[in-house]
């Protein structure tokens, strides 16, 4: 079991759903959510009310007796399905699909992504094939970003901004596409969940404002 | 890029978040690294495509923005969707897998293809499975298991020539053990009767030039021709330095007439006269106006005794004295629809003036379209103006900008596929241990072991097992697409190779993705005729999420079959590219041209050649003309062919030892099932199915699905109106098109342009709804001839309705946004 005393940060859950969105867990990774730190992770997972849904979802399809190799099969094809194809049964995670006029990859949100990352001075890892605009990235910028204003660091943009500016501005069709997909829902729940994790977040900054 | 460092994000707190969860970590890692990535390009690159060369304009290493190259006279409106292609939602992004061949093995529920769901795996994974396979099946079935006469457009540019470089992968890889094709869709049946009659593929030869037209030609007459439509597209670099020619054509106000049942953009260009012919019956109303130019002593008897063979052998068909029917404008009138008085006129015309025929290609993608041409050198013949300024015959003046002068300059050679070289167009190997005519793909798969004619030889079609398509889409330019559906799910194994998700790509079971031309370097001609620079295409970008260059792929492919260092000689991408410029330089000296060393060449990205005044005067067949014994054509004898030996010799029925009119197996005003004719003409907005899947196609749509023109008689019997839905449909599968009302198409004829991306309702279903518009649904898959075996893409009759159902959705362009 985990030896920790502090509470789950919540740039842990925005790396979280990152994971989830980035590519499908492995078999082993989904076998770990059974594990006793997978089940404590989960359980400091539901301090967060945007995230009880997906936990429940991942609960309930990890219970012992369900078919794990099943379940993982079927998560690998929706994947593919949902962010490898597109189409009808398609949700591609990129930020340029819903706000360019054409629709299409790689356009201005790709670019503005890039352009932050510079000025932190982050970088994609060379072995990740994918545009900045990922909501996985989107969601892991979030995460550098709360860890940095906890350590009181001069950023160029609050957690908040950012998400108002970057992420909610399409988020909300993302996740709406998503939930029109088929079974399983994991993604679905991922996508709600990332949702609804950045409107609390930038309906406290708004409080706190 | 300056870096505030007050934000700079330390390597300590960047790993905070991770290290401070502990365990946790393992659920929600950190992705990000410390340290900004290069500064990524910004600047412009000239580069090029089939739409012609142009500078892209990256900024942040994103390309952003297209012009035209400045020294291209009429760039095309098509640049947009070239950007467009390279940030489709429909790109491939990683190796794909179909389901069921990834639980099952080959021949796994072939059923499934066209619907299953595919996954994603890795490079090495989808490389493994490749070249087990290609290992398998050449073991199990012989040498003849593999199909890999891979055949399409590709793109532009001589080292990541992807039909090649399989062909080269299998030569050195697997020995050579494959079945090729020979051919191509475009003039499948030209270019197999034309060397019969003329000597040469005739097809792809530069024409009398547009100057000599200006200055000599009375009467311009386009024959199933749309120059001003086609000509946007190359086969190297499109360098569309006919169009000012038409410009001055125009102005001359001389006559030009289009024979076409629809009036074409080039029509309406030169303000031409009009002749809506009946669709197929091209042949009969040539004959027509031959019968007439004999019948009133208008032909050139000395022409013809001196330049064409076998006129004597044609005659008593023409005056139907060997079977009875005198082939008169009367007797035509009545097959095309065209009045006998008008056919009358056209041969006193043709006669008393300069006349240059400029044919298409369409009237040979028919039914018997071998008889096209054929017919169509017999009339230029009796004219007796081949040879002369401005007059004779042309095949080829709507492609490619044929007639475009040619400069003088040295010729790039390109990646060879390690087959013997063959005279004449580039895809015209002879490599692979099998071969078949390319368009006869179905029948094949249908019939292995079952003889086939082609061309005077018997063969057995092979058995293929494997198929590896690249380059290519052929669930778009095969004909009767149902049919093809069915056949293909007798192969066990499918890999396509491409950057988009075509109907072809969703028909694979092993997906890999290549990059667009514009994420590598190659190099190209500008100008198939006109030859008029060489290019430097350079990489705009950075190939896009895990898409790697064809050849890349290729040479892992062969490296994995024990061949790679005899696949790549060594060299790699730049290696390859500079010794295609540095063998094409060898030959400037001969020549008397002066050529740049490389490293000028590529820091200047293009090399301009001049164009000679005597290229300005060049005449086809002049040549010949002048002294026909020092100079003779190709043919057995050495003159045009009217009557050939060779042919009757084949003893075909189906195509007979001088031109013919046959009934077809389906037309308007003969065998029709159905009331209306389509025309499968080349799209205004594509090149065939490229860029389908781009922004282009927001300029013709309608509601979505491509465009159906019909005429208004037609429409207004069937209560169609403008913008509408409709169904087109027959025997052989239904589309769901937009209807475009008008008068420029005749009564009894619609048009859907080929090329329209394939979208069943319900895929892998046979007979399913397209819901997008593949004309190859509805047309018929056979051969043209026992001669030629060429594809008849124009041939089917179909009929139309309103559709009222529930409009499904179109999903082929994978762009979520659409949705």
């Amino acid at each position: 079991m985990a030896d920790r005393s502090e509470p789950l940060p919540r740039s842990a859950t925005y790396r979280w759903l990152a994971q989830l969105l980035l590519c499908p867990p492995t078999r082993p990774e989904l076998l770990a959510y059974r594990s006793d730190d997978g089940l404590r992770f989960l359980a400091e997972c539901t301090t967060f009310p945007a995230l009880k849904p997906l936990v429940q979802w991942i609960t309930d399809e990890m219970a012992e007796g369900q078919d794990l190799d099943a379940l993982h099969d079927r998560i690998v094809r929706a994947y593919s399905r949902i962010f490898d194809m597109g189409g009808k049964h398609g949700a591609l995670p990129y930020a340029s699909i819903y706000l360019s006029d054409s629709g299409r990859l790689f356009q201005q949100p790709a670019r503005d992504m890039a352009a932050l990352l510079q000025e932190l001075d982050m970088r994609l890892p060379t072995d990740l094939k994918e545009p900045p605009d990922h909501l996985a990235v989107q969601l892991q910028v979030m995460a550098e970003l709360l860890d940095r204003a906890d350590q009181g660091d001069d950023l160029p943009l609050t957690p908040s901004e950012f998400l108002d500016r970057y992420v909610l501005t399409w988020l909300p069709q993302f996740a709406h596409r998503c939930e029109q997909q088929r079974d399983p829902a994991l993604i679905a729940e991922t996508a709600r969940a990332a949702l609804a994790l950045g409107q609390d977040n930038a309906q406290a900054a708004q409080t706190a404002a | 890029m300056s870096i505030n460092t007050s934000t700079k994000l330390s390597r300590r707190s960047l790993l905070k978040g991770a290290t401070s969860l502990g365990v946790f970590s393992a659920f929600a890692p950190a992705l990000l690294h410390a340290g900004a990535a290069h500064a990524a390009t910004s600047g412009e690159v000239l580069s090029g495509s089939h739409w012609g060369a142009f500078y892209g304009t990256v900024e942040d290493g994103v390309w952003t923005k297209i012009r035209p190259w400045e020294q291209d006279p009429h760039p095309s409106e098509m640049l947009e969707g070239v950007m467009d292609s390279v940030y489709s939602p429909s790109r491939i992004k990683y190796p794909m897998v179909r389901k069921a061949y990834l639980e099952g093995g080959a021949g796994a529920n072939p059923e499934g293809r066209g619907n299953e769901e595919f996954v994603r795996v890795s490079w090495d994974q989808a490389l493994e499975l490749v070249t087990n396979e290609l290992k398998r099946v050449s073991d199990t079935y012989g040498p003849t298991g593999v199909y890999a006469g891979s055949y399409g457009w590709k793109s532009s540019g001589k080292l990541h020539n992807c039909q090649n470089l399989l062909r080269r992968a299998l030569n050195v890889g697997l020995e050579g053990k494959f079945v090729n094709s020979s051919g191509d869709y475009s003039t499948g049946a030209s270019q197999i009767i034309m060397p019969h009659v003329m000597g040469t593929l005739e097809v792809y030869e530069q024409q009398t030039v547009w100057p000599v037209l200006i200055e000599s030609t009375d009467v311009l007459v386009f024959w199933a021709a749309d120059p001003v439509k086609t000509n946007q597209i190359g086969w190297t670099v499109a360098d569309h330095d006919t169009y000012p020619y038409y410009e001055e054509f125009r102005k001359t106000g001389k006559k030009v007439i289009v024979i076409d049942p629809i009036r074409t953009e080039t029509a309406k260009f030169f303000d031409a006269e009009w002749i809506p012919i009946r669709p197929h019956t091209d042949v009969a109303m040539m004959l027509g106006i031959a019968h007439e130019l004999y019948a009133q002593g208008l032909h050139d008897a000395d022409f013809l005794d001196e330049y064409t063979a076998g006129f004597e052998d044609f005659l008593p068909y023409l005056t139907g004295e060997s079977d009875g029917v005198a082939k008169t404008p009367e007797w035509a009138a009545e097959i095309c629809e065209v009045p006998a008085e008008q056919i009358k006129e056209l041969a006193a015309l043709f006669a008393s003036n300069r006349t240059m025929l400029g044919s298409g290609w369409s009237i040979q993608r028919q039914h018997h379209g071998e008889q096209s041409h054929w017919m169509l050198v017999t009339l230029a013949s009796m004219l007796g103006q081949i040879g002369l300024p401005g007059g004779g015959f042309g095949l080829s003046y709507h492609y490619a900008n044929g007639g475009a002068p040619s400069a003088d300059s040295v010729v790039l050679p390109g990646i060879s596929d390690g087959g013997a070289a063959v005279e004449g167009a580039a895809w015209l190997t002879q490599a692979g241990a099998a071969s078949i005519p390319v368009s006869r793909i179905v029948e094949m798969l249908e019939r292995p072991g079952e003889e086939f004619d082609f061309n005077g030889t018997r063969t057995t079609f092979p058995e293929v097992k494997m198929v590896y398509w690249t380059g290519g889409n052929p669930f778009s330019h095969q004909q009767d697409r149902n049919r093809m559906v069915e056949a293909w799910q007798k192969l066990e194994t499918v890999v396509v190779q491409d950057f988009q998700w075509t109907a072809t790509a969703r028909f694979a079971d092993i997906v890999l993705p290549a990059t667009t031309s514009y994420e590598r370097n190659d190099i190209e001609h500008i100008g198939d005729y006109s030859l008029k620079a060489i290019l430097g295409m350079k990489k705009i970008v950075d190939p896009v999420f895990e898409s790697r260059t064809d050849f890349d792929i290729f040479t892992e492919i062969a490296t994995r079959l024990g061949a790679g260092d005899a696949f790549t000689e060594g060299k790699d991408e730049m290696g390859w590219i500079q010794g295609f410029y540095e063998d094409a330089a060898k030959q400037g000296p001969g020549k008397g041209i002066d050529v740049p060393s490389f490293d000028e060449f590529w820091d200047a990205g293009v090399v301009v050649f001049d164009i000679p005044e005597s290229s300005k005067q060049f005449v086809r067949y002049a040549d010949y003309r002048d002294d026909p014994l020092l100079e003779p054509l190709g043919t057995p004898t050495g003159k045009i062919e009217i009557f050939s030996r060779n042919i009757e010799k084949m003893g075909y029925d189906d195509c007979g030892p001088h031109p013919t009119w046959y009934e077809p197996e389906e037309r308007l005003g003969g065998n029709a099932p159905y009331p209306l004719h389509i025309d499968s003409a080349h799209p205004q907005f594509r090149l065939h199915s490229q860029l389908c899947g781009t922004v282009t196609r927001e300029k013709y749509v309608v509601g979505g699905r491509e465009p159906c023109m019909i005429n208004t008689q037609d429409a207004a019997a069937r209560g169609i109106a403008d913008g509408d839905t409709v169904r087109v449909f027959n025997d052989r599968g239904q589309v769901l098109v937009g209807a475009i009302v008008s008068d420029d198409i005749r009564p009894n004829v619609i048009r859907i342009f080929e090329g329209g991306w394939y979208d069943p309702v319900n895929g892998g279903e046979l007979g399913s709804l397209d819901a997008y518009g593949d004309v190859n649904c509805l047309t018929v898959g056979r051969g043209t001839s026992s001669l030629a075996q060429g594809n008849c893409g124009h041939t089917g009759m179909a009929e139309v309705e309103k559709y009222t159902g529930e409009l499904p959705e179109v999903n082929v362009f994978n762009a979520p946004a659409e949705g």
